[in-house]
């Protein structure tokens, strides 16, 4: 059974449930990705997709939403021609998915409407904060007007739409690091391929 | 050590060698308390042969500065062996792999041992196994004339010898890369096998007279 049984396979498990142990009886790959499996950057991106699910998955409590979301990326992934812009939309999703969506629309210390333009995205309090309550000690991130717009997006759309816009460089890379402060103030834990993703992508 | 067989009448430093136990891959409670048990029946000196064993295989072996492989002096018995084929190193993930194809015999070059493979998710990057040193040996080395990598077939052991394969091969020119062939087991039957392994069986197969 172990050339059925790898990271990044679609496999049907069945799986007859012991007391103590369970057993494997038998596997069946729907889908392995290979073509995937043929490149290294996209091979480190499949890794750190699933790095995230694992993060946000409960053991013993499947997560249907979260599989279908991850299925759906990694089909996604090898035809899709900014995988970066990807990469952001899958985390979005992910924490849509688990009841983790950033506030984008009101500040989270005034409650109120933001106005269009800079604020200030605050991991701790899981959105974003009116650029007003800037002071010199906080850990505050600067988002731009695009990189905001972008992110709101990102959350608001299907593939379908976010495949056909743009997003400059400046603004992805600013969602980068806003996702992964975010994702780790989450998860209270650093994601570990996240390394071995910028080295080889 | 979490003390997760902590029972309170048991002596604690049984508990504590049965904890210890559990420190071993494959071990469970049930085991560890098993060899616990067994190691209290033995006798005073059967006991202090395994425990000096036990402390003699991180005093007295070392890895080899040429392979990487464990030794108990800085070049192992198969990098200072002159008979062996200087042109070709086999990247193997752990010195067992060494050992299995030693057994073989098929193989006559020298080898290097990764001590891991490439596992993001686990914080096992490029810079955590001996990348570095298997580099460093070919740009050293002008004989070397083929690298033969024989990571594990999973997709850790894939994007190993992807990236062994991306940056040796910027490093010496007419350098040969070698994968070790992929396909079916003996003995197997391929009612079984899965797609990836017929993919690179048909793949990769051979003329009939070529196949023993
Ligand atoms: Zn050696």
């Amino acid at each position: 059974m172990g050339g059925h049984i790898d990271v990044m396979s679609k496999v049907n498990a069945y799986i007859s449930l012991g007391e103590n142990l369970s057993n494997l009886s038998q596997v069946e790959i729907i889908d392995n990705y290979s073509l995937l499996k043929k490149d290294l950057s996209v091979i480190s991106i499949g890794f750190y997709l699933l790095e995230l699910c694992e993060k946000f998955s409960v053991e013993n409590d499947p997560n249907n939403d979260i599989y279908e979301h991850l299925s759906l990326t990694l089909d996604l992934l090898l035809s899709s021609s900014n995988k970066n812009i990807l990469i952001r939309w899958f985390e979005i999703n992910l924490l849509i998915i688990s009841g983790f969506l950033p506030e984008l629309y009101t500040c989270l210390i005034s409650g109120e409407k933001l106005s269009e333009g800079d604020h200030l995205f605050s991991s701790i309090n899981g959105g974003l904060v009116d650029k007003k309550f800037a002071t010199s000690t906080d850990n505050y991130i600067l988002m731009d007007k695009n990189s905001i717009k972008s992110l709101r997006f990102l959350s608001n759309n299907s593939w379908s739409d976010v495949e056909k816009i743009k997003i400059p460089n400046n603004s992805l890379e600013k969602l980068r690091i806003v996702m992964r402060k975010y994702i780790q103030a989450i998860t209270n834990s650093q994601i570990n391929s996240e390394k071995f993703l910028s080295k080889v992508s | 050590m979490t003390p997760l067989n902590n029972l309170q009448f048991m002596p604690p430093a049984l508990n504590k060698l049965i904890e210890s136990f559990r420190l071993l891959p494959g071990i469970g409670p049930k085991t560890a308390r098993k060899l616990a048990f067994s190691t209290l029946k033995m006798s005073t000196d059967q006991v202090k042969e395994i425990s000096e064993s036990l402390l003699d295989i991180k005093t007295q072996l070392i890895f080899c500065e040429s392979c990487q492989n464990i030794s108990e002096n800085k070049n192992c018995n198969i990098c200072m062996d002159e008979n062996r084929d200087n042109s070709i190193i086999c990247v193997v993930e752990e010195f067992m792999d060494v050992y299995v194809l030693e057994k073989s015999g098929a193989f006559k070059g020298k080898f290097h041992v990764l001590h891991g493979s490439i596992s993001p998710a686990n914080g096992i990057g490029p810079d955590e196994i001996r990348i570095k040193e298997l580099i460093n040996r070919v740009n050293n080395i002008p004989s070397i004339k083929e690298i033969v990598i024989a990571t594990n077939l999973n997709l850790e052991g894939e994007a190993t010898a992807m990236y062994i394969n991306q940056v040796l091969s910027t490093k010496k020119d007419k350098l040969k890369i070698t994968r070790l062939a992929r396909g079916l087991p003996s003995g197997s039957d391929i009612e079984y096998a899965d797609e990836t392994t017929i993919l690179h069986a048909l793949g990769s197969r051979v003329n009939i007279n070529e196949s023993i």
